[in-house]
């Protein structure tokens, strides 16, 4: 019985960290996985040891362990199900895309609130094949974290096999 | 609010489990929400907080330093070393301390730290270079730049190897090819149709 008491207790606080670590990565805005540098991994990898004994309260005992993983992939499996049953809370819990450029324009604001800098925005338009920013239609932050580029004039010359040249 | 669940634990465990391995070191606490919502005196939280953002300031420097800034380019030794260096630093930061708000408070100046370096990245563009690296131009309109190409350490293998992954075969179609700063090698060919890039450097792919 006293075990149980015990074992519930790492469960809420395992609970309790994995909400603090969600609500404070989507408030810092760091949710750019795709364009993470060495910084930002090193941040990711200290976070999870700094929280260790916060959940575990320092124990080693094999149940301990075990009770406080399956409670962060109860967790998991909860924000997805609940995403995946109440689409409208997608955009508060795993964000929206964002806007990073548009006609060729950066846009200042949006680019300081999701910590993403100028040169970033740069590479991924140059590993899209394109030369310069004045090539694009919009650069968008995505909800995963990868920022994509579409091209002006994107369908006409992505397939010019697919759609005959007098309709291009 | 503890009045309604308070199993004291000193009370209702036998003997014989007091010196239970799991159990041993509960003594201490002696309620169910003492021993979930414990939390460090004040003082030892402004501790928390300064050794962690401490250990982040000393974790960037660091990785500055051995010259490791380009995640494209790291190889599982590199991995293993940020691993490694992440648990290395775990008693530095909250040290004996087994509280759930002292890992919350060394959680949350972690991620104020990161997120104030971000800022300094966004605001100058010179601070960005200094600390994450610049892209170099290795492909300028279908010439070889071969004295960037030795200070960065790219054969020209390389670089026909990035060329082909982009469906190119020939230098000559090449625009621009650029080593961007997180190690991987962008090719704009001379006719714009559009090509995406195979992250071929990216040994740690995420999102």
């Amino acid at each position: 019985m006293t075990e149980a008491i015990f074992l519930a207790a790492m469960a809420a606080r395992s609970a309790t960290v994995a909400v603090v670590a969600i609500v404070g990565l989507r408030l810092l805005g760091k949710r750019q996985l795709g364009s993470m540098n060495i910084y930002d991994l090193a941040m990711i990898m200290a976070l999870a040891n700094a929280v260790q004994n916060a959940m575990t309260r320092g124990s080693g005992h094999l149940l301990v362990g075990v009770v406080s993983a399956a409670t962060l992939l109860a967790i998991s499996a909860l924000v997805t199900a609940v995403v995946l049953r109440a689409p409208r809370t997608e955009g508060s819990l795993v964000g929206t895309p964002t806007l990073l450029a548009h006609d060729g324009q950066l846009v200042p604001a949006h680019l300081r609130q999701q910590g993403i800098t100028a040169e970033q925005v740069m590479t991924a338009v140059r590993e899209r094949g394109l030369a310069d920013l004045s090539d694009t239609l919009t650069v968008t932050l995505e909800v995963d974290g990868t920022i994509s580029v579409i091209p002006k004039q994107a369908q006409s010359r992505r397939h010019p096999h697919v759609f005959p040249p007098r309709l291009g | 609010m503890t009045t309604v669940w308070t199993p004291t634990l000193s009370s209702c465990i036998p003997a014989s489990l007091l010196s239970h391995p799991m159990l041993g070191h509960v003594f201490a606490a002696t309620s169910f929400s003492r021993l979930v919502f414990s939390h460090p005196t004040g003082r030892g939280a402004l501790v928390i907080a300064g050794k962690t953002s401490l250990i982040y300031g000393f974790l960037v420097v660091g990785l500055r330093l051995s010259g490791k800034r380009a995640l494209g380019q790291m190889n599982i030794y590199d991995l293993v070393l940020i691993v490694v260096l992440a648990n290395a630093v775990q008693n530095a930061m909250v040290g004996e301390d087994t509280t759930l708000v002292g890992g919350v408070i060394a959680a949350i100046t972690l991620l104020v730290c990161n997120r104030l370096l971000t800022t300094v990245f966004t605001r100058s563009a010179r601070a960005e270079r200094l600390m994450v690296g610049e892209p170099v131009v290795l492909v300028d309109h279908g010439q070889l730049v071969r004295s960037h190409l030795r200070r960065e350490g790219i054969t020209q293998d390389q670089i026909m190897e990035a060329l082909r992954e982009h469906e190119i075969d020939d230098l000559r179609k090449v625009r621009l090819g650029v080593l961007e700063a997180d190690g991987t090698i962008s090719v704009v060919p001379t006719e714009s149709t559009t090509h995406r890039t195979r992250r071929h450097y990216r040994g740690l792919r995420i999102g």
